[in-house]
C-alpha cells in the first residue's frame, strides 16, 4: 500500500478515534485524553518539520470544530508537538544510516528514550493545552496538577497503545 | 551572502510556527470568552509595563530640557515677583494699591517671554536674562564665575548677577559670547543687604570660610536679631532688586560695642549653581552719574 494513502487512513482513524473519546470518555473533567498526538509523534521522521507542522494544524482544527471544544485548542498544542518533534529526537537518539532511522518507536528507539520522547512531547502539549483552557482563571495548584494528571495519564495510554497498535501499523 | 539552507529552513519553519500559533490563539481568543478576556488583559498588562519604560525613558532623556524650562519659569516668576513688590510698595506709599496691580496684571499677561515682559516703564527698574554657568571656580580667595551670554546678548560690566534665593557676583569682564562674573565668594565683594524686614541695612561679605556662610556687618547694636532671620538685599545698589532673600541668620555677636555682626547661612548653595540670572538696572548710568556730582559751593 501506498506509504501516504496508509498514513492518512491510520491519521483518520485516529482521529475518528480521538472525536469518539471526547464524545464519550469523561472521567474527570480536568483529564483530556489525548490519542491524535501519538500519531504525530509516531510519524516517520522523515516526514518535513513544515508538512508536520500543517497537518497536526488541520488536524486539530478537525478535533475542536467536530467535538464540543474551543476551537483553536488542539490546533495550537498538536502545532507546538509538531514543531518540537524534530528537535526533541536529535537530542535524544543518535542514529545511524541506513538502520531504520526513520521510524520513531519503542523499538528503534529503546524504550527509555521513548518514554522520554513522549514525556517531553506530552508536556508540551499539555501546556499549550492546559494554559490555553485555563488561561488565567484557576489557581496555580490546580493548574499544575492538572497538568500533571494528563501528562502521567496519557503518557501510560500512548504507551499501551504504541505497544498494541502503532509500532506495526506505522512500520 | 548566501544563507545556509540549514538556517533558512530553520527561519521558515519558526516563521511557520509562529503564524500556526499565532493563528490557533486568535481563534481561542475569538470563541473562548474567559481566554479572550483573559489574552487580552494579558497583552494589556504587557503593553503597559513598555508604556511605563518608555516614559520613564523619555521623561529621563528629556530632563534637561525640563530643568531649562523650569528655570526659565522660574526667572519669570522672579521677574513678575520683584514688579508686583515694587508696585505694591509704591502703591502702598502713593495710595492708589487697586489701579497699579490691574495695571500690572495688564501688562505682564501681555508678553509671557522670560526675558521680556512689557511694563510700564515707571515700575519697570531692571531687566532680567538667563546665562548657563560654564564655569565656576569655588576653591580660592578671588572666585569667578563664566557664564553663557556676552556682549551679543547684551551683556556689560557692572552687571548683577542673581538666582531666585540669592546673589551670585557682578560681571567684570564681557566677551562676544561670554562673561567674566566675580563671584560673590571673593574678598572684593560686599552686597547691601537688610535684616528682615526692618529695612535695617548692612554691609555682606563672604567670610572667606566656607561657601555655606557670610557675614552681615555694621547692624546698629539696638536692632533685635533672631536666629532664623531672612536676610534680603536692600535695593540701595543698582546691581541687585530689593528683596531678595540671600540667607539665614544663624548667630551674632557685638563688634567693638557699637554694632553687630551677624553670621549667615547663604540659601544659595555655590556648588550647584547651573543657571543664573543676569540683572541689568535699566536706570543706572543716570544713577551712577548722579552719584559723581559733586556740588560746588561758591561765596556770594
Amino acid at each position: 500500500m501506498n506509504r501516504v494513502v496508509k498514513y492518512t487512513i491510520i491519521g483518520i482513524a485516529t482521529l475518528i478515534i480521538q472525536l469518539l473519546i471526547c464524545e464519550f470518555v469523561n472521567i474527570w473533567p480536568p483529564l483530556y485524553i489525548a490519542v491524535f498526538p501519538l500519531f504525530i509523534l509516531m510519524l516517520p521522521n522523515d516526514f518535513k518539520p513544515v508538512l508536520l507542522m500543517i497537518i497536526a494544524f488541520v488536524a486539530g482544527l478537525l478535533i475542536d470544530s467536530l467535538s464540543d471544544g474551543l476551537l483553536g485548542l488542539n490546533a495550537t498544542s498538536l502545532t507546538a508537538i509538531a514543531f518540537f518533534k524534530h528537535t526533541f529526537i536529535k537530542g535524544l537518539a543518535r542514529y545511524e544510516s541506513g538502520s531504520g532511522a526513520q521510524d520513531v518507536n519503542s523499538k528503534h528507539f529503546g524504550f527509555q528514550k521513548f518514554l522520554t520522547f513522549l514525556l517531553l512531547s506530552y508536556t508540551v502539549f499539555f501546556i499549550c493545552y492546559t494554559m490555553l483552557d485555563d488561561f488565567g482563571s484557576g489557581s496555580m495548584v490546580f493548574l499544575v496538577i492538572r497538568l500533571l494528571v494528563n501528562i502521567v495519564v496519557n503518557i501510560i495510554i500512548a504507551i499501551i497503545l504504541e505497544k498494541l497498535f502503532f509500532q506495526r501499523l506505522m512500520q | 551572502m548566501k544563507i545556509p539552507p540549514l538556517i533558512y529552513n530553520a527561519i521558515g519553519r519558526f516563521v511557520l510556527f509562529v503564524v500556526l500559533e499565532t493563528a490557533g490563539v486568535l481563534m481561542i481568543m475569538n470563541n473562548g470568552i474567559v481566554q479572550r478576556y483573559r489574552i487580552f488583559e494579558t497583552i494589556r498588562s504587557f503593553q503597559c509595563f513598555f508604556w511605563e519604560r518608555n516614559t520613564a525613558i523619555k521623561d529621563y532623556t528629556r530632563l534637561k530640557d525640563i530643568n531649562a524650562s523650569l528655570i526659565k519659569q522660574n526667572a519669570l516668576l522672579l521677574k513678575q515677583n520683584v514688579l508686583y513688590r515694587n508696585c505694591i510698595q509704591n502703591s502702598i506709599a502713593e495710595g492708589s494699591f487697586q489701579g497699579k496691580i490691574h495695571n500690572i496684571d495688564r501688562n505682564a499677561s501681555s508678553g509671557t517671554d522670560s526675558t521680556t515682559i512689557r511694563l510700564d516703564s515707571s515700575m519697570v527698574m531692571y531687566d532680567y536674562q538667563l546665562a548657563k554657568v560654564i564655569k565656576n571656580s569655588l576653591n580660592t580667595e578671588h572666585n569667578y564665575l563664566i557664564i553663557d551670554k556676552g556682549a551679543k546678548d547684551g551683556m556689560s560690566e557692572d552687571m548683577g548677577v542673581i538666582t531666585p534665593i540669592g546673589v551670585v557676583g557682578i560681571t567684570r569682564a564681557v566677551g562676544a559670547d561670554y562673561t567674566y562674573v566675580l563671584s560673590f565668594l571673593n574678598n572684593k565683594q560686599t552686597i547691601s543687604a537688610k535684616i528682615g524686614r526692618s529695612n535695617i541695612f548692612g554691609t555682606l561679605r563672604w567670610d572667606h570660610k566656607s561657601i555655606y556662610y557670610a557675614q552681615l556687618t555694621e547692624i546698629p547694636q539696638h536692632i533685635k536679631v533672631r536666629r532664623g532671620d531672612t536676610v534680603f538685599t536692600s535695593g540701595y545698589s543698582t546691581f541687585y532688586p530689593a528683596n531678595i532673600p540671600i540667607g539665614t541668620a544663624v548667630s551674632y555677636r557685638v563688634v567693638n560695642g557699637t554694632h553687630k555682626q551677624i553670621k549667615v547661612r547663604l540659601m544659595q548653595n555655590f556648588k550647584d549653581l547651573d543657571y543664573v540670572i543676569v540683572v541689568k538696572h535699566r536706570h543706572r548710568h543716570q544713577i551712577d552719574s548722579l552719584s559723581k556730582f559733586q556740588p560746588s559751593y561758591s561765596k556770594r
